[in-house]
């Protein structure tokens, strides 16, 4: 069970707060820029937040580099000498750091995928079927996002627990299976999409599935992309269901390794920073090369009715 | 499940007959691994979680006696329920008119035709990628007492050094300052987002009119910034109530209770011996509590929200 | 797994400890010896409110004559006269003299500390001797209050057998073999473990173990102090975290001993009583 509460929240708000998104420049008046500064004085503003923003990452892996003796030196070396770029496989080695990404990235990319898969099969049905019940469902699916995470997480523990998947990693899958945030935004994609095409299939003799897998989901390239990096962030880093589900080290995901990690060498404060540093580095990648869509996902939510 | 839909012509007979058509059958056969899936882990649950909270409940042991609504009434009685009650409180008060003012701010200043407006944008957004364990170890060693950044910059401008995570009083604001790091490029993304939905024409009739960039703000790009504003404000505190992983993985509810919150005493009572073996079921009943308190602070929220925010057509 | 108090031997220990003031004059003494800024403390003390905790609470409750339960288990007694002199000594370390280095995070900082000289004393047990390989250090038994004894906590680790699948006759079997003196003794001699049963702790073993494990002879000597243990009973979890949170209270100066422990004992009782 994937705690999300605030993409959950946003599904059910967007649809109350559904305004359409007009195109447009930006909120305000544009003048023409001042003549005796070479560049915006805006940079005065946001070059001092961008820094105050990234001092901590910076800080971070400037740690990752030091030696121990570095790291309990005050005032604080922002610039050590030479970098020990063997902290890193020190830090790599000392904890099974492979097993918990191996763990997490199995876990993701199930989850990732079967999300896909679930969420525009149903999103379909909903977008694009007319079927006795379908409001009543909708209806239902959208209420769930409106339930908070500390409701359903001892309840859903019982039930992961009866099926046996407690400190197994089907216990993190299972229950993320289809997250109802997909479906919504996948339905509300579908809608826009114009349907002659489909229709045009359909009369030809297609069958729905082929009419999604052939014609629909191509064309959603871009809602599926968004959905599929979202979810990707979620799962990557979520803590508390796998907190309550997984005990054996060699089950853990990565945030799970993360803390352990943390509790056994807090005191080399310079492995732990690496340590630190190698599992956010597959996130922040992620984030940079495919920014466009985690900036879309996350707009469409405030935004789109 | 290939079948070609032929839809019954107009005015067939039967509703049973209708009701069969591949019509009505695709349609479920489409959604119902999803709705099966949600059905089972949210719906299902949320209905026997109700169950559990009438129960003296425990997760190792399959005997749950019922007693009524004593797990409800008890709540009233309990100081540490009080007290995260209490703590959510001053969170959330803390957290969201911060991250959200901070966030507008920026905004503006993100939705800038200037140069390096990628690199600030990315500046600002990326804390969202950063897991709240790795954020935590990363504030845990910023807030170094002995040997972090913080007190090594306050000191600079004359500031004692602070306890932060450690001190009974620092600890709250110290999660917040670390929470609000992590959430304004998220808020800002949506400010942005907003922001470029301000219709160019309205902005530019106004300037033809003679308002100052001022007034302009003020009486057109505001209002407009009102849903995507409500809209913050729910989601923030929604979630600023259920605040968790940082609680857990830094303070553990202390200094002294000061960062106990409801989700993480639920978690205590639930899923950790220290409050009995038993409590599983009294957790669920503050569980409960705590959704009607979001569900009706949402609720007010909107309400009056709606009578605030303008919506354009 | 007897608590020892291991020393910084660059001091000239020749004090022999004789009571809980002069631990706390020595801290204060140590502090001011070394000339410490706020950064080096004398003595370093958990205060994440788990059993560790209750833990270094319950050793000076024993050395103050205290228990922590009555003979029955149903009341609460650390909040005797000996409890309150146990727990405003460390008032006075902590909060008066400030020479106590309290450890909200207790992830081992503690032994980091005092491997870099940081910290003066640190109470611990034999686990913790590996972790100081930077620093020359003496071991030494806990001091006691006057009236008082040398007790001190050893705390062995639970062992559950299930009754729920009918092998509960081998379990019991097997336990029984388990912590029979010969295997205690061989556990010990491999793994540095303390021995659980007082025969395994002859005077040839000791020799043995010493050689085997450098600094643990001491600790293996004084299980004779370790004359009480805490209650085994179902809620012994909860009781542990009331008392624990009673001493962080004390500890961080927002409350006196008395009322503390009174307020601790009175929701202990409501645990023990089923509530």
């Amino acid at each position: 069970m994937s705690v999300q509460p605030d993409v959950r929240a946003m599904g059910a708000i967007t649809a109350a707060t559904a305004r359409p998104a007009l195109p447009g420049e930006t909120g305000m008046v544009e003048k023409p820029r001042a003549r005796w500064l070479p560049f915006s004085p805006w940079h005065f503003v946001l070059m001092p937040v961008a820094i105050i923003m990234l001092v901590p990452l910076l800080w971070v892996v400037m740690t990752s580099l030091e030696t121990l003796a570095q790291t309990q030196h005050f005032p604080p070396i922002l610039w050590p000498g030479s970098f020990q770029w063997s902290n890193y496989p020190r830090a790599w080695s000392s904890v099974p750091f492979d097993t918990w990404f191996i763990n997490t990235i199995i876990v993701t990319t199930t989850v990732v995928v079967s999300n896909l898969l679930f969420c525009s099969l149903a999103a379909y049905g909903f977008a694009r079927i007319r079927f006795f019940g379908k409001s009543v469902a909708y209806f239902f699916l959208l209420a769930t996002l409106m339930i908070p995470v500390q409701v359903v997480i001892i309840p859903t523990f019982l039930i992961v627990k009866q099926m046996h998947l407690i400190d197994t990693l089907g216990a993190l899958i299972v229950p993320n299976l289809a997250n109802v945030f997909g479906i919504f935004l996948l339905t509300q994609f579908f809608r826009t999409l114009p349907i002659e095409l489909e229709e045009a299939a359909r009369i030809d003799g297609a069958s729905r599935l082929k009419v999604l897998f052939r014609i629909v989901l191509p064309l959603s390239l871009p809602a599926l992309a968004t959905l599929a990096v979202i979810q990707f962030l979620w799962t990557w880093n979520d803590f508390l269901w796998p907190l309550v589900t997984i005990y054996k080290e060699s089950a853990f995901t990565l945030q799970l390794g993360l803390m352990s990690f943390q509790g056994s060498h807090v005191n080399d404060t310079n492995l732990l920073m690496a340590g630190n540093v190698m599992s956010m580095l597959p996130m922040l990648i992620l984030f940079i090369a495919a920014q466009r869509y985690f900036v879309r996902g996350i707009a469409t939510q405030g935004l789109k009715g | 499940m290939a079948a070609v839909a032929a839809r019954p012509p107009r005015g067939a007979p039967g509703f049973a007959r209708r009701a069969l058509t591949s019509d009505h059958l695709a349609g479920w056969l489409f959604v119902l691994p999803a709705v099966f899936l949600v059905a089972l882990f949210s719906i299902f649950p949320i209905i026997w979680g109700f169950i559990l909270s009438l129960q003296k409940a425990s997760l190792i042991s399959p005997n749950r006696p019922f007693v009524g609504i004593d797990n409800y009434t008890h709540i009233a009685s309990d100081p540490v329920a009080r007290q995260a009650a209490t703590n959510a409180v001053i969170y959330t008060c803390l957290f969201v008119p911060t991250s959200i003012i901070i966030a507008l701010f920026l905004a503006i200043a993100l939705n800038q035709k200037i140069r390096l407006i990628r690199f600030y944008r990315l500046a600002v957004f990326i804390p969202v990628a950063v897991s709240t364990i790795a954020t935590g170890v990363m504030f845990m060693w910023v807030f170094d007492a002995n040997f972090g950044l913080a007190n090594w910059a306050l000191g600079g401008v004359g500031l004692g050094p602070f306890g932060w995570f450690d001190s009974p009083s620092g600890a709250m604001p110290s999660l917040v300052i670390m929470t609000v790091w992590g959430w304004l490029g998220f808020d800002a993304i949506i400010y942005l987002a907003a922001l470029q939905g301000v219709p160019h024409e309205l902005v530019e009739a106004a300037a033809v009119d003679g308002a100052s960039r001022w007034t302009i703000f003020r009486n057109v790009t505001l209002p407009l910034l009102g849903p995507a504003t409500l809209l913050l404000v729910v989601w923030s505190t929604i979630s600023a109530v259920q605040l968790f992983d940082e609680v857990f993985f830094i303070t553990r509810g202390g200094p002294l209770g000061h960062t106990n919150v409801p989700v993480f005493y639920i978690y205590r009572l639930a899923f950790t011996s220290q409050y009995g073996f038993s409590a599983a079921g009294y957790a669920a009943a503050l569980a409960y509590v705590l959704f009607v308190v979001i569900l009706i602070l949402t609720l007010v929220q909107f309400w009056m929200g709606n009578r605030v925010v303008h919506y354009s057509s | 797994m007897a608590w020892m108090v291991a020393v910084v031997a660059t001091l000239t220990m020749t004090v022999s400890f004789v009571d809980r003031a002069a631990l706390s004059v020595l801290a204060v003494e140590v502090i001011k010896d070394l000339g410490m800024s706020k950064q080096q403390y004398g003595w370093a003390f958990p205060i994440d409110g788990s059993e560790d905790t209750t833990w270094h609470y319950d050793a000076m409750l024993w050395e103050a004559g205290g228990d922590i339960l009555n003979a029955d288990n149903t009341q609460a007694a650390f909040n005797s006269d000996a409890g309150v002199q146990a727990l405003t000594a460390l008032q006075q370390m902590a909060v008066t003299d400030k020479s106590v280095f309290l450890d909200q995070q207790n992830t081992g900082k503690i032994d980091t500390l005092f491997n870099s000289g940081k910290i003066g004393m640190h109470v611990t047990g034999p686990w913790a001797l590996s972790g100081y390989p930077d620093i020359n250090y003496g071991v030494q038994i806990m001091p006691e209050f006057p009236g008082g004894s040398h007790a001190t906590i050893a705390g062995p680790d639970m062992w559950v057998m299930f009754d729920n699948n009918g092998h509960g006759e081998a379990a019991w079997q097997f336990m029984q073999w388990l912590t029979a003196a010969e295997q205690v003794k061989a556990d010990a001699m491999e793994s540095g473990h303390l021995p659980i049963r007082n025969s395994v702790v002859t005077p040839s073993f000791l020799k043995a173990f010493d050689q085997k494990f450098p600094g643990e002879g001491l600790f293996a000597q004084n299980l004779t102090n370790v004359t009480k243990a805490r209650p085994v009973i179902t809620s012994y979890d909860q009781i542990s975290r009331i008392m624990a949170e009673a001493v962080v209270k004390v500890m961080l100066g927002q409350g006196d001993p008395k009322s503390s422990l009174d307020d601790a004992a009175n929701q202990v009782n409501q645990v023990l009583a089923g509530g």
